[in-house]
């Protein structure tokens, strides 16, 4: 797959642990569905998915003017490090979303802002924490306590539902006026 | 003692009506003591013009230089001072009609206390433990610190919206050991619920002053889908503190529109007043007068126009 020329394009990143919601939320608002690299989960592994993204995943949407706005989902953490350099490059702006049902919801917020702030220097990032409906007694204080102990980049939190095209198109819309 | 307002010629149904909008106005302040009209001594009188009593109290009512609500189909042949409405008006309409003939708006007092569900928000604001709201035989499940709100039904929360600034909320402690969690299965952003709440309300929300407040924290905006003036509102508000009409003239916006996202958010704890010293302060770093549009490359004003997003 060539990777088409960013220099006169907009650049989107999704970013987020496995699981969160990328592909689906980049499948929510692209023109056509995301060139993925999914590949299998092997046996045993305890999330119900089918597949996860190794490499990452592509999309594009439409502008007028031919012009093209360009959606990256990053991979998971082990292939960030050799991937996330040339995928980050130029990037104004990540989606980060995080599972709220992952016992890791935290480490999670603090590890991807920092690795978002280290590929893709003076990103401005929103995050979306999704699957809110599948915990019991979910909290956002949680994340806004970590962003204040750790002093992270202080980024606006929503709950979202990757599925939904309105949703994500308010966390593009939140990203497009912080920048 | 509130306003005296009189009924007359009114039937069962819009005199409930009418009840409901006073209990409305209650909610900001506006006391109305409703009954039929007797000796014509009130402040403003509520008549039905097909009806004959209710046109010879509105006869009397006009002598008197009354101020007077007439529910008619034909609103040429009344007073010109005289509202009008016709019979099968919403009950907000009513309320909105009254508190124009009543009196102007009232003020967000100098304690910054809002009424009903949005006041009990803002007692219990940073608490840990869930607490219960209860208006008649409504409930919801406040839990502020987790900026969360619960209820045991779906059909709960449209209700919960339409009573937010509702006098009759009380609220009660629950310790978290007694609570059913699956009981209280539908959950909600606390932030998009009062935000999206107080929007059906604002023309009965106590109005800011020219006092300015910031965001302290992102509020939780999630659920608000299609409402790009309450993203604006609070990208503005949490790199600047503003006034409501500072606010309101800087987007383009209604202040009665900004003035109800002031209320949800301060209700919520996201909000909080800026003392004038630390404003001076603020200002010297992030000038008012700089336009994001002045910062937003050509490109990326397309891709906003593509998902129809003002900036």
């Amino acid at each position: 797959m060539s990777m088409p020329n960013t220099g006169k394009s907009v650049k989107l990143l999704f970013a987020g642990p496995q699981g969160a919601g990328k592909t689906t939320a980049m499948s929510a608002i692209s023109d056509v569905p995301p060139l993925s690299t999914d590949v299998a989960i092997a046996s045993g592994s305890l999330s119900d998915r089918n597949t996860t993204t190794m490499a990452f995943d592509y999309a594009t949407v439409s502008l007028r003017s031919n012009e093209i706005l360009h959606l990256y989902g990053l991979p998971g953490q082990e292939s960030l490090d050799f991937m996330g350099d040339i995928v980050g490059r130029g990037a104004v702006g990540a989606l980060l979303l995080l599972d709220a049902s992952s016992p890791h919801l935290t480490e999670d917020y603090a590890y991807w802002i920092n690795a978002l702030k280290k590929i893709a220097s003076g990103v401005k990032i929103v995050v979306g924490v999704t699957k809110v409906d599948v915990v019991e007694w979910f909290s956002i204080q949680e994340i806004r306590r970590c962003a204040a102990d750790n002093g992270a980049y202080s980024a606006p939190v929503l709950t979202v539902d990757p599925r939904d095209y309105l949703q994500i198109i308010q966390l593009v819309s939140l990203l497009l006026l912080t920048i | 003692m509130g306003v005296q307002l009189a009924t007359a010629g009114i039937s069962h149904e819009l005199e409930i009506k009418i009840s409901l909008a006073c209990n409305l106005l209650h909610a900001c302040d506006l006391s109305i003591d409703l009954r039929p009209w007797i000796d014509g001594s009130c402040d403003a009188v509520v008549v039905d013009l097909n009806d004959r009593f209710g046109r010879l109290v509105y006869d009397m009512a006009v002598r008197r230089q009354l101020r007077i609500l007439a529910f008619t189909t034909e609103h040429n042949l009344v007073d010109p001072g005289t509202k009008t409405l016709e019979r099968d008006i919403s009950v907000v309409a009513i309320a909105m009609t009254l508190r124009e003939i009543l009196g102007g708006k009232i003020r967000l007092n100098s304690r910054g206390n809002l009424p009903g569900l949005l006041g009990i928000t803002q007692r219990v604001h940073g608490f840990d433990e869930p607490t219960v709201a209860r208006c008649g035989s409504l409930e919801v499940m406040l839990r502020p610190s987790a900026g969360r709100i619960h209820f045991t039904s779906r059909s709960d929360i449209d209700a919960a919206k339409n009573r937010l600034v509702d006098k009759s909320w009380a609220v009660s402690r629950v310790k978290k050991i007694s609570i059913d969690k699956q009981a209280w299965a539908n959950s909600f952003s606390l932030d998009g619920f009062l935000i999206g709440s107080c929007r059906r309300h604002e023309e009965f929300l106590p109005v800011f002053g020219e006092q300015e407040y910031r965001l302290t924290v992102w509020p939780d905006l999630g659920g608000l889908i299609e409402d790009v003036d309450v993203l604006r509102m609070t990208v503005a508000l949490h790199a600047l503190s503003w006034s409501v009409t500072g606010l309101a003239n800087h987007l383009g916006i209604s202040a009665t529109r900004a003035n109800s996202f002031f209320s949800a958010t301060l209700a919520s704890g996201t909000l909080e007043r800026v003392p004038k010293s630390i404003h001076a302060e603020l200002g010297s770093h992030f000038p008012i007068t700089s336009s994001i549009q002045n910062r937003v490359p050509a490109l990326l004003k397309k891709v906003a126009c593509h998902f129809k997003v003002r900036i």
